[in-house]
């Protein structure tokens, strides 16, 4: 006979800890379980870049700039700009990260906070071709991990959305053939969605919100849902290991819901002051 | 107290077996009070215990159990032992005394002083034996049961009708000490006959004259 | 630019490949295929091909990364370079590297890790030909790989996508739904569990929908599920009489 679900001490206790406060509608950090940590947004910050973003999610610190260039579409789709998407779970941000090349979480990040960009269609990717098949723009959206308390899907996709919202390229006209920068002129990229993501974590049959590192430790497994506007969700992935449960993803679904309507409307309120395109 | 299987049924991971908790037997898992298959297998009954007979299965060393292992490294207080798995028997230096000298390389055959957490760790005293020279070969360990045998039944036929003498780890490496290579081989490939036909009846009369055709009766008749 | 795309549903609910919205393609299951690894298995689900293999428990390289109360399971979700329209080029693309990890984190869900503390599993899957849902039909073969290998597991898990198509929810995605459709979610379960290992979206879908894809895949895990259990227990099959030890 095998012993099962036999996880060592510090995260055991820590597990059962979390789960009583839980039900008693508590957490470790005193926030209720679908509460999220205070969030404050800021933009423009990197005067080098298009436009750029810094978000605080309680200890959890990103940053995010976008930069512009032109350049040649992919093959499959000729009339469409192109967006690339890097991020780093710099080693700065924690003693988990390690210095080198971009691990398989830093990957999985960069490639979530990728899909809830292009699935939710935020830009209007065929207004930047320039010559079909030939010159596009090409948005490059690089996010770092600068301090790192759980969850860092959340401010990423928040940090790329702001800084993408706020970022101003150059005119660009063609003649002969070839396209030129009017670099006097600059205007925002034309954004329609505004995408935000929303971590939620398992324990039991319970569920809460924006979990801390030291939760993540604790939580049976985690799922992160993004939603491109009030209605309609553009990626989701389940992150950790885990199983969960059927009978848990509707609230999984209607709080994420919930939840993402009150990420977005902060958003705007911070795009709204710097007068982002609405 | 409700069972859901018989004796013999075939079943697979996950499949619920039984409804009382005191009937988990081997290769069985509990989960709220019920048990349910680990792995796929056939099903044995004993002493009212459900057991899952595996057709494979990693080897998981228990206290007293004979191995057959490789000395791979040696430290100034052990040396370390290959079970062939994942883990590493732990054998402590034999002592001034001992009359036995162990190298990297050397194979041996000695039992399990104690298996948990912190590694395996073998006897290396009385019990100890080094091999010097055989065949080694490598088995499922699940077979082990079949080739030794019904209170060593079968391990008697394989040693009484080859003259080898035959060292079985239940980690599943096997060591065939004979006269001649021949011999060795032909006992190597009666162990293969009991791994693959260990279910079929009669496997007892079909190894000894498998081995008499190999050996009393020499080069015959080009079958296997 | 100006060529009409044919429409993927026709007016009576049949797809391009002549399925109905609900329907699954042919699915073939094996295990124990490879004999040099501890267990393996091979799955075809139409023109998707591939192989998974599992070897171990062993001893965790390099030692350090071994954890002393579990197993750490290690997987490699891969592409030949000749699997895919055009070639690929034969190393870990930054796709694969994420599914691997995803892959990887559904099978730690279903393994008995505790019972081979200090050790390593190896799962290796090799897709030979892509042509839509490899993630969740890589995850089937892998599981019952697992299994094949005599690992215990809490249960098998297997895994299909479902897609959205010009408005419809379909199982299965060939390789042109999956291009042109709406939303692509893969989705993998534990049946017996009554869980989830696996969950990715990739395009648009509300709440509605979403649950309604989910049932959808539920019916077509049901079915892959099945199957693997015969593929189990066809390596039993004719073991009329078990001896005594």
């Amino acid at each position: 006979m095998y012993r099962i679900g036999e996880k060592p001490y510090p995260s055991k206790i820590m597990r059962d800890k979390l789960y009583e406060l839980i039900l008693r509608g508590e957490r470790l950090d005193g926030r209720r379980p679908y509460q999220y940590r205070p969030l404050e947004l800021k933009t423009s910050i990197i005067e080098k870049t298009d436009g750029s973003a810094m978000v605080n999610l309680g200890g959890t610190k990103i940053v995010a700039g976008v930069k512009t260039a032109l350049g040649q579409p992919y093959p499959d789709t000729p009339d469409q700009g192109n967006i690339v998407v890097n991020a780093e779970l710099l080693p700065l941000a924690s003693s988990f990260f390690e210095p080198g090349p971009p691990d398989e979480r830093a990957i999985e990040l960069a490639r979530v906070v990728d899909r809830c960009v292009r699935e939710s269609k935020m830009i209007e990717l065929d207004k930047l071709v320039y010559v079909h098949g030939r010159t596009v723009l090409v948005i490059y959206i690089d996010v770092y991990v600068l301090d790192y308390d759980g969850n860092y899907f959340d401010p990423s996709v928040l940090a790329a959305v702001a800084a993408l919202a706020t970022a101003k390229i150059p005119l660009y006209e063609v003649r002969n053939g070839d396209v030129i920068a009017k670099t006097e002129s600059r205007f925002g990229l034309p954004v329609r969605k505004f995408p935000v993501s929303v971590t939620v974590g398992l324990i039991g049959d319970k569920i809460l919100v924006d979990p801390t590192s030291l939760e993540e430790s604790a939580i049976d497994t985690s799922i992160v849902l993004g939603w491109s506007d009030d209605d309609e969700m553009a990626a989701i992935q389940k992150n950790l290991q885990g199983l969960i449960r059927f009978d848990t993803i509707d609230e999984v679904i209607r709080v994420s819901r919930e939840k993402s309507v009150e990420l977005r409307t902060k958003l705007m309120e911070v795009l709204g002051r710097v007068g982002a395109p609405s | 107290m409700t069972d859901y299987v018989r004796e013999r049924d075939v079943v697979t991971p996950g499949q619920l077996l039984s409804d009382d908790q005191r009937t988990a037997g081997a290769h069985t898992y509990v989960y709220g009070g019920k048990v349910y298959a680990a792995v796929a297998g056939i099903i044995q009954y004993r002493d009212s215990r459900i057991n899952i007979l595996p057709s494979k299965s990693p080897y998981k060393p228990s206290e007293s159990d004979f191995v057959v292992g490789i000395i791979t490294d040696s430290k100034p207080s052990h040396y370390e032992v290959d079970l062939g798995w994942h883990l590493v028997g732990f054998l402590h230096n034999l002592g001034r005394r001992s009359r036995i000298r162990l190298q990297i390389g050397d194979v041996v055959y000695t039992q399990v002083k104690n298996s948990g957490i912190r590694g395996v760790f073998l006897e290396g005293g009385q019990k100890l034996v080094k091999i010097s020279r055989g065949l080694l070969i490598r088995v499922s360990p699940v077979k082990i049961p079949r080739i030794i045998g019904k209170k060593g039944s079968m391990l008697n036929v394989l040693n009484s009708e080859s003259g080898c003498r035959l060292y079985v780890g239940r980690n599943g490496l096997i060591a065939i000490v004979g006269e001649s290579p021949e011999k060795e081989l032909a006992v190597a490939s009666a162990i293969k006959m009991i791994e693959e036909e260990s279910h079929l009846p009669g496997l007892t009369e079909r190894v000894t004259h498998h081995l008499r055709k190999k050996i009393v009766g020499g080069e015959i008749l080009g079958e296997g | 630019m100006e060529k009409v795309e044919q429409r993927l549903i026709t007016e009576d609910g049949r797809r391009i490949d002549g399925r109905a919205l609900d329907e699954m393609r042919p699915v073939r299951i094996e295990a124990g295929v490879l004999d040099r690894s501890d267990g393996s298995a091979y799955i075809e689900m139409g023109k998707t091909k591939i192989y998974a293999a599992v070897y171990g428990p062993k001893e965790a390289h390099p030692r350090h990364l071994a954890q002393p109360h579990k197993a750490i399971l290690n997987c490699r979700y891969h592409m030949a370079s000749f699997s895919v329209e055009g070639r690929k080029a034969p190393g870990m693309t930054r796709r694969e590297i994420e599914l691997s990890k995803v892959i990887r984190e559904a099978l730690e869900s279903i393994v008995i890790l505790e019972e081979f503390p200090r050790s390593a599993i190896d799962i290796f899957i090799e897709v030979i030909q892509a042509d839509a849902g490899t993630r969740t039909a890589g995850l089937t073969a892998a599981s019952l790989a697992l299994a094949d290998a005599g690992i215990p597991v809490l249960d098998l898990c297997a895994g299909i996508a479902v897609g959205k198509v010009e408005g419809r929810i379909v199982l299965d995605p060939s390789e042109e739904e999956d291009k042109r459709g709406e939303a692509d979610m893969p989705v993998a379960m534990a049946p017996r569990l009554g869980s989830i290992v696996l969950l990715q979206l990739n395009g648009r879908l509300n709440s509605s929908e979403f649950r309604e894809a989910l049932s959808l895949a539920k019916k077509g895990i049901d079915v892959l599920y099945e199957l693997q259990r015969k593929a189990l227990s066809k390596k039993f099959s004719g073991l009329t009489q078990i001896g005594e030890d």
